[in-house]
């Protein structure tokens, strides 16, 4: 006698508690082993795109934060110097200095979600609560700052829409003496723990021709074993005045490419940020923090992709301008929209539970995946 | 050898489990009884003065004051700017000066998703033209600064005031010039242009 | 209960002219009502104290809007699950939709019975006490198939049979950590394991060997698995399967879930309690009391002036904890009534637990003493029911905060994970202490 199966078909729906934010996936199991897994997206779509060809440059700014909401200095500075680039536009030393020193202060936070949202999935939910407190502290730099806590809309073309406050850098600093031993604590409380090791270990192993072959980039790419950083190899802003590590997935922890490598990957991130942000406090120059910069700015005429080192990978913006104040094109590739791809790819053979860590550890975010 | 090796493997884990969890549960132990809680008991605390509304506090260590020493530097060094609750620069609802406005329409022109509304009279003696509406929709408004940032006078600011919810978002679209004033500046112009008085509605 | 039925019926007219069976029923139900009661109780309490632990491991308070400190907060729950609307799924199978959550209650329910909370409060103390907890434990397995399916939800399925293959499993090294603690005790009756733990703190079985030390490390673990708790509680994984085998549940029925899944933390913490750590002996006091009554000439000697001397000296420092923390809470109430101008008083909801817990022990010790001499009923009477009552409550209280502690530090481990730990490392462990502890005693008669 036979035994009839059949296979499950799930629905892990927009309305769940760990897709982070409004993704879909449609699974095929057999109970608890994945056979086949197909995302749906565009539950967050906002035509972002198309509304930048609607409006002026300047006027994108604030939709630039909408891309990323959780690093939206990176995504404002990506921006700014794809037009900075194409008008010719300089900026002055110290607006560099400070748009650096935003968008690793931004990175080390939206990493700390990632890792603390990642945590959550696996199951513990301190972890999460213990990021989110150290988030508070820097969102309140953020508001002394330009007077958000998430969609900043700080820079602008020829420099930062405000100088510095009084003692901000001292403040910076303090909060990076009390993140450190932070940051210690939450290593030993989540990263090194037993359980945690062994339901990332093996998960999701993604070889570096598969990594290269779907154009995964940032965390992921560098946890793969692939030593490839836009900050270092392609140098924008004062990245190469500054110096810092970049993380890569050793054969230490195991082989590299798996969920504890791009776990890993962003917690070293974060210690890097910590120092690249103090060498920003010390180096920071005197000087006006913005070039006058016109406001119905309009660009020559061409087209050129430029990209930046988002704390979810490469952020590349291609603009094509046919000499008007606002853009014919704006077309914006981000890092997790390569990673949802992967998905697919990657779950044959896991378990519903090894999904939800791998989505995590992917650090996929719907804004970015369906702008 | 296998065999060792794996029994080696096999205690090592147990070690392993048992040393990391407990020290998970030490650093949650200090962080439950130990440490200050960083909960901000909303409505009771006013946020724009930071002053406690009820007098309610914030919780503390337990014990007393010489095992705070014990805490260490982490804990004591960092005193966010809490006080005030938000800073100055804070983006809360739009503010309109109706004094300094000279109705140039800068900020709705570059309002990306078209918030405000601007109408202005030219009166004498004054610079520009005079408002006499100020509609700002805030139910659209994403406090992005651009029209704050453009204002050639400083007419448009931002206020420290965050809470606005309401039933009804027909009452977020507000206009931010006062009946009476708008009156006033109606009857002027009309005065100057030598036509009849207008009503209250602008209407001549 | 049987000695309470029979005393009744001889000593009291009135059930006399009843009768003996109706006395009997008359007896049960108040027991049944009794132990409902507590159930509920328990239930909610611990849905309080978990969102009171689950705030202070996270760095937040806890509720503490709705009574005072928030302690009316699990009867507000209570009453938002009556009034939230009965959802039955349109394609479920109803009537085992229905019945399912009460199998829970019941398996939950039913170990009350054998609970000790003194020295006579028990409601009966069958002599399998202990298997009768193990077997009243698998009950729920048929609850949580029968929610899992009658929801025709695919995840309440994969939820509930999860759940099944890990209670399942978990039962055996649970059985083997038990069957180590009724080794040395010789009987399987949960008073007759309590009785021979007397003696001091040294005596729990806890401490009696270190295999019953690791044997209780298995229990504790199996125990937690037992009740689907993180790490183990994939049945109820909260970011993946949503509530798993409830997640069709609504309002009550939910509620019934919740309050028994809550219980069912008190439960295994209080047979934790029994096997290991003393039952309701009362540590310190009770023994030093032992050990005079028994003419030992050490206890003769403790249980004079230099013992109460002692007692006093070990009262102070837990008096002044509890003077700092009461004093900090009453000055605290005055601000709020404004009758202090406005001053900085540094105060929360633990320091009063802690205060009136060392004003408690202090006053225990410092008074039992001169009690015993002075007022010996009232002494007797505290002894035999109030404080072994109130111990065995502490005792399982601070259990179940290890437990509630544990959920909100360690991730949750995937369905392979856990069947390995239970049949590769906990099973091989359980035999190792049974066979170990079998060694043990042999070498020590």
């Amino acid at each position: 006698m036979t035994l009839v199966t059949e296979e499950m078909v799930l629905n892990m729906g927009p309305h769940h508690p760990s897709t982070h934010g409004v993704l879909r996936f449609t699974l095929r199991t057999d109970g608890e082993v994945i056979y086949g897994c197909q995302p749906d997206i565009g539950y967050l779509h906002r035509g972002l795109e198309k509304i930048a060809e609607q409006i002026t440059y300047y006027q994108f700014m604030p939709f630039t934060d909408r891309i990323d909401y959780l690093a939206a200095m990176n995504c404002n500075l990506g921006y700014a110097i794809a037009v900075e680039r194409l008008a010719g536009i300089e900026v002055p030393p110290r607006a560099d200095y400070i748009r650096v020193l935003v968008a690793e202060l931004n990175r080390i936070i939206s990493h700390l979600i990632s890792v603390g949202t990642f945590a959550m999935d696996a199951g513990a939910v301190t972890p999460f609560t213990h990021a989110l407190r150290e988030r508070e502290r820097a969102n309140d730099l953020f508001e002394e700052l330009c007077g958000a806590r998430l969609t900043y809309n700080y820079i602008r073309f020829g420099g930062v829409a405000l100088d510095l406050p009084e003692g901000f850098l001292e403040r910076l600093g303090g909060f990076l003496d009390y993140f450190e031993p932070r940051l210690r604590q939450f290593n030993r409380l989540i990263s090194t723990n037993k359980i945690f090791k062994e339901r990332l270990r093996g998960v999701g192993r993604i070889s570096p021709d598969q990594a290269l072959g779907y154009a995964l980039v940032g965390p992921n790419l560098r946890a793969s074993g692939i030593d490839w950083d836009l900050r270092r190899d392609e140098p924008y802003s004062v990245y190469a005045d500054l110096e810092f590590e970049v993380p890569v997935g050793t054969p230490e922890l195991g082989e590299p490419g798996d969920c504890h490598h791009r776990y890993w990957v962003r917690i070293r991130e974060m210690q890097q940020s910590v120092r690249l942000l103090r060498q920003c406090i010390e180096r920071m120059p005197g000087g006006p923090h913005r070039n006058k910069v016109t406001r119905k700015l309009k660009l020559p005429p061409g087209e050129h992709y430029v990209r930046t080192e988002a704390p979810r990978g490469e952020l590349g913006f291609y603009l094509i301008s046919r000499g008007e104040d606002r853009p014919y094109r704006l077309r914006i590739r981000t890092g997790s929209f390569s990673a949802m791809s992967i998905i697919a790819a990657l779950s044959p053979g896991l378990m519903v539970a090894d999904l939800v860590v791998l989505i995590a550890s992917l650090d996929v975010i719907a804004p970015e995946v369906d702008r | 050898m296998n065999a060792i090796r794996g029994i080696a493997g096999y205690c090592r884990n147990i070690y392993e489990s048992v040393t990391t969890i407990a020290t998970g549960m030490w650093i949650t132990f200090k962080t439950a009884f130990f440490e200050r809680k960083v909960t901000i008991q909303y409505p009771s605390h006013d946020p724009v003065s930071g002053r406690n509304r009820d007098e309610d506090l914030q919780d503390r260590c337990p014990f007393p004051a010489p095992f705070e020493r014990l805490l260490g530097a982490s804990q004591r060094r960092y005193r966010g700017p809490l006080a005030g609750m938000v800073s100055e620069r804070y983006r809360g609802l739009l503010g309109h000066d109706e004094l300094k406005c000279i109705s140039c329409l800068l900020c709705a022109r570059t309002c990306p998703i078209d918030v405000i509304t601007v109408k202005g009279v030219r009166i004498e003696g004054r610079k520009g033209r005079a408002p006499i509406t100020y509609v700002v929709d805030y139910a659209k408004c994403m406090f992005c600064g651009l029209c704050v940032e453009v204002c050639p006078t400083g007419a448009v600011f931002f206020t420290r005031q965050f809470e606005a919810s309401t039933y009804d978002y027909h009452t977020l679209i507000r206009d931010l010039i006062s009946p009476e004033l708008r009156h006033e500046r109606l009857q002027l112009a009309a005065a100057e242009a030598g036509e009849k008085p207008a009503d209250q509605k602008g209407n001549v | 209960m049987e000695e309470l039925v029979h005393n009744l019926y001889r000593e009291v007219p009135f059930f006399q002219w009843i009768g003996f069976v109706p006395t009997a029923v008359l007896v049960m139900l108040a027991c049944g009502l009794l132990v409902l009661n507590f159930f509920g109780l328990m239930g909610g309490l611990y849905t309080f104290f978990e969102r009171k632990v689950a705030g202070w491991t996270n760095s937040r308070r806890g509720p503490n809007r709705v009574g005072p400190y928030g302690l009316v907060q699990f009867i507000a729950d209570g009453v938002k699950l009556i009034l939230k609307e009965d959802i039955i799924p349109a394609e479920a199978d109803k009537n085992y939709f229905r019945f399912a959550p009460y199998l829970l209650l019941l398996g939950t329910a039913l170990s009350f019975v054998v609970i000790p909370f003194g020295p006579i409060l028990i409601i009966s103390d069958l002599n399998v006490g202990v298997l009768y907890l193990l077997a009243t434990g698998a009950l729920s397995v048929v609850g949580l198939i029968m929610a899992g399916w009658a929801s025709n939800n695919k995840w309440s399925l994969l939820g509930g049979m999860r759940s099944a293959a890990q209670i399942v499993s978990y039962e055996i090294p649970m059985a083997l950590a038990i069957m180590v603690v009724v080794l040395l005790a010789g009987t399987m009756s949960v008073q007759g394991i309590i009785r021979h733990q007397e003696g001091g703190v040294l005596n729990w079985f806890l401490f009696s060997s270190p295999f019953t030390f690791l044997a209780f490390l298995l229990y504790f673990i199996s125990s937690i698995a037992e009740i689907n708790r993180t790490p183990f509680d994939l049945p109820e994984a909260e970011s993946e399967l949503v509530a798993g085998y409830n997640v069709e549940y609504s309002g009550m029925r939910f509620g019934v879930f919740f309050a028994a899944e809550f219980s069912n933390i008190y439960v295994i913490s209080a047979v934790a309690v029994i096997c290991f750590l003393g039952g309701w002996h009362v540590p310190l006091v009770g023994e030093v009391a032992e050990l005079g009554n028994r003419g030992h000439a050490l206890g003769r000697l403790l249980a004079g002036p230099p013992a109460m001397v002692l007692f006093l000296l070990a009262a102070l420092p837990m008096s002044y904890l509890a003077w700092k923390a009461l004093r900090a809470f009453v000055l605290d109430v005055r601000c709020k009534r404004r009758l202090m101008p406005n001053r900085l008083v540094r105060f929360n909801s633990e320091l009063l637990v802690l205060g009136l817990l060392f004003a408690a022990i202090a006053s225990v010790l410092a008074l039992h003493v001169p009690a015993r001499g002075l007022l010996p009923n009232l002494y007797h009477l505290g002894f035999a029911y109030v404080l072994p009552f109130l111990v065995f409550f502490g005792k399982s209280m601070a259990v179940s905060f290890v437990v509630l502690w544990l959920r909100w530090t360690v991730p949750r481990l995937r369905v392979d994970q856990m069947m390995l730990v239970c049949w590769k490392y906990l099973i091989p462990m359980g035999f190792f202490c049974f066979i170990g502890q079998g060694f043990w005693s042999w070498l020590w008669s």
